[in-house]
């Protein structure tokens, strides 16, 4: 790695054009900037004053000004010009453009502003490292769950965007979090929802743009209990099948292939079975069974039409 | 002494940049202030002096001065090569690279880019409004990543001990760094492994040792074509590319995703989005099944409509 004078050799050639660009910045401004002390800056000053061109006459030195409030480049010789970012920098660069590329929705206009913005940078630093050596992927669920965690440590809200399964209509929320649970293979939210102002479950694929929020208001979260919810039946004549597997934790096995399984969300129950169709049937109760034959006919009836 | 030395390197820098043709050493010494000493001494320091720069990432040039006699060579730094393309950037691009990089602000890439970041904002001035993201919470801060992506930058073969999956013990590998991936929530290395003389895929959280950076500089190249996912078996799948009828203002899921958006009707739009599989496309419309119509490829609006009538067929009683 580069040694002191080195790295203070970067910081100079750095400094003037960026006083060029902020002409009466003060020394303090500066300092800060450059994450130095405020001395340090004024040797870094006092050293630019006797770097320039060769032959060194004060034609050819670097020329600033300064006192305490205010520093102004005269001549700024041939570096007015900011360094280009080099290999290091404009890969770690890349990686960051990526990162947010892919945490911006498909169709917008930003992401496709930021994808150019990432391209531009590989060609105009004529980078060796080609594109394709970058794949950079994120998971938006494991992003949203990390806040819920960070808040629920901290004891802070969230403010999430939840996303209704049956219509897709989003709504903003803000939630206390009091717990996370993992069952029927989904990663479940529990807290109190400030805007129904009760106890509320939510289902981690449904949540984004979760932010952390103070809490404004004190809500004893451990006393509230959860609703019970009722039931269901299934027979399950596939043993292999893909629901088993991932629900095995929740379903309680009755004997005969058959389970017993917490109705925890109807809706969201019928829609995985419908997803794992393998010979699952629902004995009990008529209701879930009718609303699952509602939405495989309504289905049906779309695509006959 | 270490004020002298960078006094040196930014005149060298200044110098070199200013100069129209290759400068050769003598040149340097009798011109640029600050090489002092016998001539060994001065070689010693210009020799030290060129590697400090090009580990800044200041490119110097090397070409003979005359090329029908082979003389000493001379050195150079482009102007193009150096500066930041200015002209090529919006101020708005330079504030989403500026805005970007502040998603180390957290991380041991701080150090790393913190020149970056002055440089790009001392000419775009402009505050970009990006996300509040940063990296840890992105799950991109991975230990040894910040070796690896220092030696892939400057194609230095690494060192480290690596623990295979489903073996007890690690064991040293040599490899030249060629790409990185991310996969849910951790990175992937694909390398060529010197021993092996084959590229492999290394996931970073098996590593159990520190990352140790060859010093030599350029010691391979990467491809031009290099495909960092044609190694990883998790992006070899073929996406699909699905059209279907869905209903307005329903399934965010998928529209999401999606790569065009028609309105058929005051009732649905017909939209376009790749899934990774066949299977995972018709599971996908068995969830939404009231909300979306496949309508191509045909295959898996066929299993659809058998995948329907099976439930229906199960629960007619």
């Amino acid at each position: 790695m580069t040694d002191n004078a080195a790295s203070r050799a970067s910081r100079l050639l750095d400094l003037v054009p960026f006083i060029l660009n902020h002409p009466g910045i003060s020394i303090r401004e500066l300092a800060s900037e450059f994450d130095i002390s405020k001395d340090e800056m004024i040797k870094d000053l006092n050293l630019l004053f006797m770097c320039g061109l060769p032959g060194y006459t004060p034609l050819e030195l670097i020329d600033i000004s300064f006192d305490e409030e205010s520093v102004v480049v005269r001549d700024p010789q041939n570096l007015s010009v900011p360094r280009k970012l080099n290999e290091s920098e404009s890969l770690i660069a890349r990686i960051a453009l990526a990162a947010i590329e892919e945490l911006t929705p498909v169709n917008s206009s930003a992401r496709s502003k930021i994808a150019g913005v990432r391209a531009k940078l590989s060609s105009a630093f004529n980078s060796v490292i080609p594109d394709g050596s970058l794949l950079v992927t994120v998971d938006e669920e494991r992003i949203s769950l990390a806040k819920i965690k960070e808040a629920i440590e901290k004891s802070s809200d969230v403010e999430i965007t939840y996303v209704k399964l049956s219509t897709g209509e989003t709504t903003h929320r803000v939630v206390s979090p009091s717990s996370i649970s993992l069952e029927n293979g989904k990663t479940l939210i529990e807290g109190y929802c400030h805007k129904a102002e009760a106890r509320r479950t939510f289902n981690l694929s449904q949540i984004s743009q979760v932010k952390l929020v103070a809490r404004t208001r004190e809500i004893p979260l451990e006393s509230l209990s959860r609703t019970q919810g009722s039931v269901a039946q299934l027979s399950i004549h596939d043993d292999k099948s893909e629901f088993l597997r991932t629900h095995q934790s929740s379903l309680r096995p009755l004997g005969e292939k058959k389970y017993e399984i917490e109705i925890f969300q109807p809706e969201w129950l019928v829609r995985s079975i419908l997803s794992n169709p393998e010979s699952i049937q629902i004995e009990s109760p008529s209701e879930l069974r009718e609303s699952l034959t509602w939405y495989a006919r309504s289905a049906l009836k779309n695509y006959q039409s | 002494m270490s004020s002298a030395k960078t006094e040196r390197l930014v005149n060298l820098t200044m110098a070199l940049l200013a100069s129209r043709r290759y400068m050769q050493k003598s040149e340097i010494f009798r011109k640029v202030a600050g090489y002092t000493g016998s001539q060994e001494t001065k070689e010693r320091m210009f020799e030290r002096d060129k590697d400090d720069l090009r580990a800044m990432g200041i490119q110097i040039d090397v070409a003979s001065q005359d090329p029908l006699f082979e003389d000493e060579p001379g050195y150079r730094i482009r102007p193009e090569t150096y500066q930041l393309p200015i002209s090529e950037f919006s101020p708005e691009e330079l504030g989403v690279i500026s805005a970007a990089l502040g998603i180390w602000r957290r991380s041991d890439f701080a150090v790393e880019v913190e020149g970056a970041v002055r440089r790009v904002k001392s000419s775009s001035m402009i505050d970009v409004e990006v996300p509040d993201l940063d990296a840890a919470s992105l799950d991109l801060i991975e230990e040894g990543l910040l070796d690896i992506s220092r030696a892939l930058a400057s194609r230095s073969s690494i060192t480290f001990n690596y623990q295979k999956s489903g073996s007890s013990s690690s064991e040293e590998r040599q490899v030249n760094p060629l790409g990185l991936s991310t996969w849910k929530g951790s990175w992937y290395l694909v390398g060529e492994d010197l021993v092996k003389a084959d590229i492999r895929v290394f996931k970073l959280s098996r590593i159990t040792s520190q990352v140790s950076v060859s010093k030599k500089r350029d010691t391979y190249e990467i491809p031009q074509d290099f495909v960092v996912k044609d190694y990883l078996v998790m992006f070899t799948q073929e996406a699909i590319s699905i059209t279907a009828k869905v209903k307005k203002d329903c399934v965010q899921h998928i529209r999401a995703r999606a790569t065009s958006l028609n309105s058929v009707d005051d009732e649905w739009d017909r939209i376009s989005y790749d899934s990774d599989s066949l299977d995972e496309a018709v599971r996908e419309a068995l969830w939404f099944s009231e909300l979306l119509v496949i309508e191509s490829p045909i295959e898996a609006k066929l299993a659809v409509i058998s995948s329907l009538e099976k439930v229906v067929a199960n629960h007619d009683r």
